[in-house]
């Protein structure tokens, strides 16, 4: 009897799951929906003004709105956008769809162009910049942005009592800089000494302007010095999290609106005071909502992703490596998407990064020399590591940073980056054996060599984990069987994921690996010049950065390479920054590698559905910093009929 | 051969073994087990190819079947089918067809790559070799045989279970004789001990404790670790088995005469308290023994087992644990039926044990 | 009775006590702190190397610059208080996520408990009535399989073949588009749907152990003297399995089900990581590779909690059902 009870309970369920439908329904062309191209907002907007609930469009826009042309042709207007993350702080969501700031990074990374300002000028040799916005700028609740709301955001720094402190990008000297806002479209700002590459940082990456996007008129309310009724800042940090308070005013494009905990999925609304036009006049965003889920597991987003669940998808499917591409590209039909090939930009994926700042002064010595290092850059296999890990779409070199990066746009930089790229990367163990002999390292019984001080020479290689970082365990352990055969012995050792960084700050470290993709180096100098506490330089970089309270002075090469950042620093001649870039990459030729590469210009696979529209076809992926997809203009992205129906 | 002190007890070892033997299911699984063991023991010799060397050449290549007929007829000795390229230009993959017209044959006793037997004589030889690659159970991404990987994963899984095991018997083996001999606080401390232990999950005691092994060990410092670790937590229940015999028999008789006669307490306890306690602890040993090789591989497939270069089932299983391989390249998957084995002939066996053990049941 | 439960209550305040600084403890033993992770992951994201002083100040605002015995003090007084301290990683209430996940949890797990027993108690009936047939010896190999089966390599291979052959993708609890809707009809259809797959997988373990147990209680009830008596009397075979023999031999069945109490809310974590279930498990795995510390100290605790009462409900069950076990 129980027997058939459970059965007919197990038949139902059955049944019940192979009724499920199949959710692409046809599509309709676009002129039968109210949102096409005779629609000046969106239909949704429209209905809202229509009841009274929202003032007219051209009450709504700036005086002189940015526009955007669209990347294939003006779009229409609604749907829902679904896309997933991978973290409850949503980083990887805001990178696409976050992105207001003063300024923005062009989408072909060439310089930045003007975002919520309309101009930036730089004055006294650099030491003052000045910040024109737009007339009639408005929040995401209709209150006028405002440069007063910098100088809030500033004055927050300056405050002890809130977490905020100056920004690092405005310190010279080791002063901060003062901020002006003498009219409400004017911000100026006061640096130490010349600051050229502050323009630049107002368009970094999108944590930059998220921080100083700040709503006086509504943070205000939280402020203990404007309402009593709070003793101190903890109120008003907690409204202040953007992507936790709904409540909060933006500047981007679609606001939050709601957050579910269990399936951990936030949902956003456009703004509707936003700041954008198409060539058309058409107010910006195209689509109405997005919605996007948290998943943690890898291998499920690869199936929600095969199974045409997730809209468009940028940075999750490189995340590690190109293994599970073969399998996307099979998928296209079933899942309804196409596949387009980005560039994740990267100069190594990894580099094999040695530490310049090892406290061990045995092997500081021998890792300083420059036989070593291109004794291990010589025995480093990097056919296999192309074949195992990017299937051969990727190039062997050295490690350099993006083939797409600004610096190198003219023919000199052209010229010095292919040298640069080439150096050596050859794979020649015979050489690499030869140098260390020079070095005088010579093997003992075991076959080992051996240091000057008789201990054997051994490097521990500091990596993730196999299920932390799958390709950088693959590519470690090739190359560590490598280094075998120069004789070295390579202990493999795998601390878990935020260990590894503390290590790698803190200079407790042999060798590790770190993947490179760098499009800027005046926003982010790390790879080439040893001015912050990281990569091959924690010690080093971090006597630049406290001014030379901490960490060890440069000397040699570093100390070259020091020089030529400070010169970079104050010099206002964009394109003598640019060759002075190309001095420090010569002196990386003459005294490096500093960094090992192993293969880098690997494709970024790009997830768009059929029914999306305007994604571009290619652009630079991998750097953080020049905020792409969010450089691209997601806001000129539309969905055909809405999208996926529910 | 028999003490004339021990006859009761010799009789009691000789029923057992008897009724061990007729137990033809058990006999087999112990069989099969030998064979596990002896295969992962010699494991160069078995094993094809080196478990470690990439191969970029062969990667991802399906299982090569061995064949008897192929397009020159049948034949005795065992063929593989040479193996055809076809890159597919979308993908950039490369997927590998079987050229039955070409085909090789294995050979046995061969010359393959070098190694050291019982780490001390250099030798070449090994069971299985071919003129030509011989992928008996595929490969995986980076070229290295799936056969030769699976055989010396076999000694790392096998071995921590059987290590862990024996340090597990020694530790509960100790601990519960001293608390059901000693008594008092010893007892009451003990007890407690076992209690916290097994009231603590298992999971994140393992996570924590994995994770706090030194990242510069080597990965065989490690599997000494995670041997550790995982026989830490095994014990209790064996240390209440024996406590409670313990406590029963400490005041039989032939102890009392024992004392009586001024047997020391060591004595006592090893000659007359122990003994009897063997049986459950055999049995007890044999069915923990796949609960260490599958928390091994659970583990290993979390990320904090053996660390490379070395291998273990539950590495290979976290491996394949990838969407793409399912659907692609599922031969990856075949680790599974090892540790399945293994887990079930160690049950029947330690099922049997049990029975045999018994002798006085229906 | 009453004794040993009296003593064993008192007794697990202590071990509880223990316990949760044990947990705090370990959570410490691998090297860095929450505060390391989010910077490093920060840095490892987009390079942003945050200035000093910042980072000070985040360490101060979650006490993490304070002895390890001072957080742990304040975290129990909180606890005391109803307040678990927040997560770092999601910047919530501690006590708000728990609750989120634990009806999913034991959803999943009473479900799986129900399949387990409704599912081997009749097997085990229908093996040892037909005692050493085919079917019987072809049941047992089963069990041994799925008793052996490491379930959580199962997971992924079923959802994907699932998916691949029938097309149905049936991830998590839930399709993405019932996943935050409010409570219906057609989301508790869809939770039906996708719970088989878990439910099925995670008892497979259990059902494998469970038939040979229940099989192993008929055998010796079938051999009693009274199952002879019965048959004299000129009973039905139906009645002599199910009316007499069948109760006696689920009775010590019955009381295995109070030792399965304890892991009814720890769950399968590993199943539910690599299947994505909303469940415990998964939020104890994280909690614990972020070093999230308040988040993972108090799943630590609630769950030791539970092993404790678990172990001491099935100790009383067990007890009560036999009375020839008492403890002096």
């Amino acid at each position: 009897m129980r027997f058939r009870a459970f059965a007919l309970i197990l038949c139902t369920i059955l049944l019940a799951s192979c009724s499920h439908q199949n959710t692409n329904v046809p599509l309709q062309p676009a002129s039968d929906l109210p949102g096409g191209l005779g629609a000046k907002e969106s239909p949704m907007l429209a209905d809202l003004v229509r009841k009274g609930k929202l003032p007219p469009l051209k009450d709504r826009l700036p005086a002189e709105p940015l526009i955007v042309k669209p990347f294939e042709r003006p779009g229409v207007y609604g749907g829902t956008l679904h896309m997933i993350h991978d973290s409850p702080d949503l980083a990887i969501l805001k990178i696409a769809i976050g992105y207001a700031p003063l300024l923005r990074w062009r989408s072909d990374s060439n310089g930045v162009e003007p975002g919520l300002a309309k101009s930036y000028e730089y004055r006294d040799g650099g030491r003052t910049l000045i910040i024109k916005l737009r007339k009639g700028l408005r929040w995401s609740d209709g209150y006028p942005y405002t440069s007063a709301d910098f100088k809030f955001y500033y004055d927050l720094c300056l405050d002890s009592r809130y977490k905020l402190r100056p920004p690092g990008w405005c310190i010279v000297n080791g002063k901060p800089m003062t901020v002006e806002a003498p009219d409400p479209l004017t911000i100026v700002m006061h640096f130490a000494g010349p600051n050229y590459f502050a323009h630049l940082q107002l368009a970094t990456g999108f944590w930059n302007p998220e921080e100083y996007n700040i709503p006086k008129h509504y943070m205000i309310k939280f402020h203990p010095d404007y309402n009593h009724r709070y003793k101190d800042f903890t109120e008003f940090d907690k409204k202040n999290l953007t992507h936790l308070n709904p409540d909060r005013p933006t500047m981007c494009p679609w606001r939050l609106v709601s957050i579910e905990s269990a399936g951990s999925k936030v949902v956003f609304e456009r703004n509707p005071y936003y700041y954008m036009v198409d060539n058309l006049g058409r107010q910006l965003p195209y689509i109405d909502r997005i919605e996007s889920t948290l998943i943690r597991d890898s291998q499920l987003r690869v199936l929600r992703m095969l199974a045409g669940e997730v809209d468009v998808e940028f940075r999750l499917i490189s995340l590690t490596d190109l293994t599970d591409l073969g399998l996307y590209m099979k998928g296209r039909n079933r899942g309804g998407y196409r596949i387009k090939l980005w560039q994740e930009g990267g100069g190594a994926m990894s580099a094999v990064v040695p530490n310049w700042d090892q406290k061990d002064p045995v092997l500081r010595r021998i890792i300083r020399d420059k036989r070593f290092r291109r004794a291990l850059s010589y025995a480093v296999p990097r056919e296999k590591i192309n074949l195992v890990v990017y299937r051969g779409m990727a190039v062997p070199q050295n490690s350099v940073i993006s083939e797409q990066s600004w610096h190198f746009r003219s023919a000199e930089g052209r010229q010095l980056y292919k040298q640069w790229r080439r150096a050596f990367s050859e794979y020649d163990i015979a050489r690499a054996n030869d140098l260390l002999d020079e070095m005088g390292l010579k093997r003992g019984a075991d076959g080992y060599r051996l240091r000057p001080d008789g201990r054997r020479l051994t490097l521990v290689f500091m990596v993730g984990s196999a299920s932390y970082s799958r390709r950088e365990n693959d590519e470690a352990v090739m190359i560590a069987s490598e280094w075998e055969k120069l004789g070295i012995k390579v202990i493999i050792s795998t601390p878990p994921g935020p260990e590894i960084a503390n290590r790698i700050r803190q200079g407790d470290y042999d060798v590790t690996m770190i993947g490179e993709s760098e499009m800027d180096l005046f926003t982010y100098p790390a790879w080439v010049f040893p001015v912050t506490n990281e990569y091959w330089h924690p010690l080093t970089g971090k006597w630049y950065e406290t001014g030379g309270k901490q960490g060890t002075p440069p000397d040699g090469a570093a100390k070259e390479l020091v020089d030529i950042f400070m010169r970079i620093k104050s010099e206002p001649d964009l394109e003598k920054c640019h060759k002075l870039v190309l001095d420090a990459i010569r002196v990386h030729l003459r005294e490096g590698p500093f960094t090992i590469g192993t293969v880098g210009g690997s494709p970024a696979p790009v997830l768009v559905k059929n029914y999306l529209h305007n994604v571009p076809d290619t652009g630079v992926l991998g750097p953080w910093a020049v905020s792409q997809p969010a450089a691209s203009y997601p806001e000129q992205f539309y969905l055909e009929s809405g999208g996926r129906r529910q | 051969m028999s003490k004339n002190s021990d006859i009761a007890y010799l009789n009691y070892r000789q029923l057992v073994w008897r009724r061990l033997r007729k137990n033809r299911l058990g006999m087999l699984c112990a069989a099969v087990l030998i064979v596990f063991y002896i295969i992962a023991g010699f494991a160069e010799f078995f094993a094809p190819y080196d478990y470690a060397e990439p191969n970029i050449t062969y990667r991802y290549v399906p299982p090569q079947v061995l064949r008897f007929r192929d397009t020159e007829g049948f034949h005795i000795r065992p063929r593989v089918a040479a193996l055809k390229e076809k890159s597919d230009p979308l993908t950039h993959e490369i997927t590998y067809t079987a050229d039955i017209s070409h085909c090789y044959p294995v050979r046995f006793f061969t010359r393959g790559y070098s190694y050291k037997l019982i780490g001390i004589f250099p030798c070449r030889m090994h069971l299985i070799g071919s003129d030509g690659p011989m992928y008996i159970l595929g490969t995986d991404r980076m070229g290295r045989d799936l056969l030769s990987r699976i055989i010396h994963g076999a000694r790392v899984s096998l071995t921590v279970g059987l290590i862990g095991v024996l340090l597990s018997i020694l530790i509960g083996s100790l601990l519960g004789t001293a608390s059901g001999y000693a008594g008092g606080w010893i007892d009451v401390g003990i007890q407690r001990l076992i209690e916290l232990l097994s009231a603590f999950p298992s999971i994140p005691l393992w996570m924590a404790l994995a994770a706090a092994l030194p990242p510069t060990w080597s990965s065989v410092q490690v599997y000494i670790g995670i041997t550790i670790i995982l026989s830490l937590l095994g014990w209790g229940g064996l240390a209440r088995q024996v406590r409670g015999k313990v406590l029963s028999l400490r005041e039989a008789d032939y102890v009392l005469a024992a004392r009586s006669v001024g047997a020391g307490h060591f004595h006592i306890i090893r000659k007359c308290l122990l003994p009897p306690c063997y049986g459950h602890i055999i049995v007890m040993a044999t069915l923990a023994i796949p609960g260490m090789i599958l928390g091994e591989t659970a583990l290993s497939f979390l990320g904090l087992g053996i660390r490379p270069p070395m291998t273990s089932w539950g590495v290979l299983l976290e491996e394949a644990q990838r969407v793409t391989v399912v659907l692609q390249y599922p031969w990856l998957l075949i680790p599974a039926i090892p540790v399945v084995l293994v887990v079930i002939c160690f049950n029947f066996l330690g099922d049997a044990i049990r029975d045999a053990a018994d002798p006085y049941g229906s | 009775m009453t004794n040993m439960i009296i003593r064993r209550l008192l007794l697990a305040v202590p071990t509880l006590i223990v316990i949760s600084m044990v947990s705090f403890f370990i959570i410490q033993l691998a090297p860095g702190d929450f505060l390391t992770q989010k910077i490093a992951e920060l840095e490892q994201r987009y390079g942003d190397a945050s200035s000093l002083a910042r980072v000070q100040e985040l360490r101060e605002r979650y006490g993490l610059d304070k002895p390890i015995y001072v957080q742990y003090g304040k975290w129990v007084w909180g606890a005391l208080h109803g307040d678990f301290g927040e997560s770092f990683r999601y910047e919530r209430e501690v006590s708000e996520l728990i609750w989120e996940r634990i009806g999913y949890t034991l959803v999943l797990s009473i479900g799986a408990l129900i399949f387990i027993y409704v599912v081997s108690i009749p097997l085990g009936i229908y093996s040892a009535t037909h005692n050493r047939s085919l079917p019987d010896r072809v049941l047992m190999l089963l069990c041994f399989l799925g008793m052996s089966m490491p379930t959580f390599l199962v997971a992924l291979t079923v959802i994907v073949v699932v998916f691949n052959t029938l097309g149905i993708p049936l991830f998590g609890l839930f399709s993405m588009q019932y996943e935050s809707a409010p409570w219906s009809w057609a989301k508790f259809v869809d939770l039906l749907k996708h719970l088989w797959i878990p439910v099925i997988v995670m008892s497979l373990n259990g059902v494998g152990g469970l038939v040979r147990i229940m099989r192993a209680n008929m055998l010796d009830v079938l051999g009693e003297p009274f199952v002879l008596a019965a048959r004299a009397k000129g009973l039905s075979e139906r009645a002599v399995i199910y009316r007499h023999a069948a109760r006696i031999a689920i009775n010590p069945v019955i009381s295995i089900l109070g030792m399965s109490l304890p892991s009814i809310v720890s769950g399968e974590t590993i199943i539910a990581i690599v299947l994505g279930l909303p469940t415990i498990g998964p939020l104890l795995f994280q909690s614990l590779q972020d070093q999230d510390m308040y988040l993972a100290g108090t799943l630590i605790l609630m769950t030791s909690t539970l092993l404790i009462v678990g172990n001491l409900l099935a100790d009383i069950v067990l007890a009560w059902a036999d009375p020839r076990i008492r403890y002096e």
